[in-house]
């Protein structure tokens, strides 16, 4: 497992030779510029998880042959004006290459998102799969959700799918909540710190999990 | 005598257009207007590829050799032969409260039936709505404030060439029982056809609005740039269908767009199936508390065809919803993409908005695109997107060919299936063509 905690600008590519495996935690706490790519070679894998805690610039980009495997995973919580702006995009061009991105997160204060995602199938992904999933939690009347889902196919013989939802945070969970005693403002912080917690404990390492929490205290 | 203005756009043309018509002076400042902002306004840097289309080899106006009159009787045989093809008089006979019927650039006949008009509903040619000593106010009102010049390069050529198309107006309380119909033929090659639809209803009013469009092929480029614009008073409801099947020399890029007041409704359902390339994505911006859109489409690629469709909804209201439900198929080398924008405003707390977009593509060389874009402001407003792409099941083809179907009647029947939530929504006659056009497109590779 490799972690990466980018700093002011973290820009890298990185190569997943034939049958071998990838494993990437990436952990932003400050302003930061990311920008990293893979390939992905025949029956390569890869798994991220992304917890970002902060403003920032987060692109990626993945291009997938033959067999190989993608799963994504990020988390972010954002509030006062912080500014999220992420991109992700998985160029499918072998056959049975497969990807699965999900992204959830709030937003609080005045803080903003942008995020673009894009399933990109060429020619010759034939048994390809795609699937991109964007779940975020407005917790104020001040923020702002921008999101363009986006799958491009070129190719007959595949399967992508993508879903999207922004909402507020769900009444029975609040009312749940509230009859144990939990004041409103600490039901958004107990929402936001179980969605990143959730995606931290993926990386199932427990010293970066420790610091995550931390960070969400 | 039919007139056909020479290839090209600039002033000489926009002041012969104007006096033809007998325009008052506003409008001819309008339109000479207009035609500036076209200049200056750059064409869309996204979406199909507009190369093939040039306004200099465009001739953009075409009189047919007939007044609008309201007997089909004094329509000539020539141009009255091909409605009565597309079936538009003995639909009108059937089913419908009025028909507009435009060849190329003019309407050649309009009508009301005597009880609808009864009812207080006007139903009106739009040259007419414009000089018309009860009207022209409302007309100057409302026109291109929905879709103003500035909005996109199109809407400004629009904005500089309108001709012909229709002018409603509802009533308060006025439900209008049977459907009101414009049909749009353009029959003449390397032209462009700009006609304009104004609707307007007031509070609690109810109408189903059809559009037809056709053309036959040529092997040069025409145009339509029309423009759609319709208020929605309180509670009041519309359904706009069209079922859009231009020949596929066709640049279809044209603009609708409806504002809804307070509990009204607005319901687009839209087949497209012609053009070489289209571009449109009805809009509708939902202004006040509990205001509803409902977008109905259906999109069919084939061989040389860019069909760039969608939907867009605004809300800057409380307690709004919009749903919206898209469908398309890409085959034989054709090009699908749907595109849409919701953009949910700050106010619009407890609105709603769902979206379900669904796409087969048929062979390796077609393509299907899905861009959706949201902008969400409203902390407790709840948007949920789904989308899928994929190809005709192998397992139901397998199921359909052991009951004695073909391969190709097998698609077809599954692709018939697959739009089958979108031609419920037409009326029956549509939905037949439709059905029947899928099922030729299908198997017989139309």
């Amino acid at each position: 497992m490799k972690i990466l905690r980018p700093e002011k600008t973290l820009k890298d590519s990185f190569v997943i030779e034939p049958g071998q495996k990838m494993h990437l935690v990436i952990y932003s706490n400050q302003d930061t510029t990311t920008d990293l790519s893979f390939k992905l070679k025949n029956n390569a894998k890869i798994s991220i998880q992304c917890i970002i805690l902060n403003s920032g610039s987060f692109k990626f980009h993945f291009e997938q042959d033959e067999n190989s495997e993608l799963v994504f995973n990020g988390a972010f919580a954002l509030r006062y004006e912080q500014e999220l702006n992420f991109g992700y995009t998985t160029i499918q061009l072998g056959r049975n290459s497969k990807s699965h991105f999900e992204l959830v997160g709030t937003l609080d204060d005045k803080a903003k998102k942008i995020s673009s995602e894009t399933i990109d199938f060429k020619v010759g992904a034939t048994n390809a799969e795609g699937y991109e999933a964007e779940k975020v939690t407005l917790l104020s009347n001040e923020t702002q959700n921008v999101a363009k889902p986006i799958i491009l196919c070129a190719e007959e013989n595949m399967h992508g799918e993508h879903n999207f939802s922004s909402g507020h945070l769900d009444p029975e969970t609040i009312d749940y909540l509230r009859a144990r005693g939990v004041n409103p403002e600490s039901v958004k912080r107990i929402i936001s710190r179980e969605q990143i917690l959730r995606v931290a404990k993926l990386c199932k390492n427990e010293a970066i999990i420790q610091e995550i929490e931390e960070a969400l205290k | 005598m039919s007139y056909r203005a020479a290839d090209g756009l600039n002033k000489a043309l926009i002041r012969d257009i104007s006096r033809r018509k007998n325009e008052p002076e506003w409008m001819l400042d309008f339109r000479l207007k207009c035609l500036e902002m076209y200049h200056q306004i750059d064409a869309p840097s996204w979406g199909p590829d507009l190369s093939g289309l040039d306004i200099a080899h465009i001739s953009n106006y075409v009189q047919p050799d007939s007044k609008m009159v309201s007997s089909w009787e004094e329509v000539p045989v020539g141009i009255r032969q091909s409605f009565e093809d597309l079936g538009i008089p003995e639909a009108e006979r059937e089913g419908l409260a009025g028909v507009g019927a435009q060849y190329d650039s003019e309407l050649v006949y309009h009508n009301i039936k005597q009880a609808t008009a009864k009812t207080g509903v006007v139903y009106l040619g739009i040259e007419e709505a414009l000089n018309h000593p009860k009207y022209a106010e409302i007309f100057k009102e409302h026109f291109m404030q929905l879709v103003p010049p500035s909005d996109h390069k199109f809407a400004a050529l629009h904005g500089a060439l309108w001709s012909g198309g229709s002018f409603v107006y509802v009533p308060k309380n006025t439900s209008v029982e049977f459907p009101l119909q414009s049909y749009y033929r353009f029959n003449a090659p390397g032209a462009g056809q700009f006609e304009h639809t104004l609707i307007i209803l007031e509070e609690g009013a109810d109408l189903h609005f059809i559009e037809g469009c056709s053309a036959p092929r040529y092997n040069v480029a025409n145009l339509h740039a029309g423009c759609v614009e319709i208020f929605v008073g309180k509670s009041a409801h519309i359904k706009y269908s069209t079922v859009e099947s231009w020949s596929k020399n066709m640049y279809n890029l044209n603009t609708k767009r409806a504002i809804v007041a307070e509990g009204g409704k607005i319901e687009w359902v839209s087949g497209s199936f012609g053009s070489r390339v289209s571009m449109l994505y009805p809009m509708g911006i939902l202004n006040g508390r509990g205001a509803g859109m409902e977008y109905t489409g259906v999109s069919l690629a084939g061989s040389d065809q860019d069909l760039d469709t969608g939907a867009k909804v605004v809300i800057s209201a409380p307690d709004c919803y919009a749903l919206l439900n898209s469908k398309s198929i890409a085959k034989n080398g054709g090009k699908n993409t749907f595109r849409s924008l919701v953009k949910v405003l700050k106010n619009a707390n407890n609105s709603r908005v769902f979206m379900d977009c669904k796409s087969l593509i048929c062979d390796s060389q077609s393509r299907t695109d899905t861009i959706p874009v949201f902008n969400i402001r409203a902390k407790n407003a709840d948007v949920a997107h789904e989308a899928s792409v994929g190809k005709i099941s192998e397992e139901q083809i397998n199921y359909l060919r052991t009951r004695g179907l073909s391969e190709d009647a097998a698609k077809s029947l599954i692709v018939q299936g697959f739009t089958a939530n979108i031609t419920k929504e037409l009326p029956v006659e549509y939905a037949v063509e439709m059905n029947n056009y899928l099922k030729l497109s299908m198997e017989k590779n139309l």
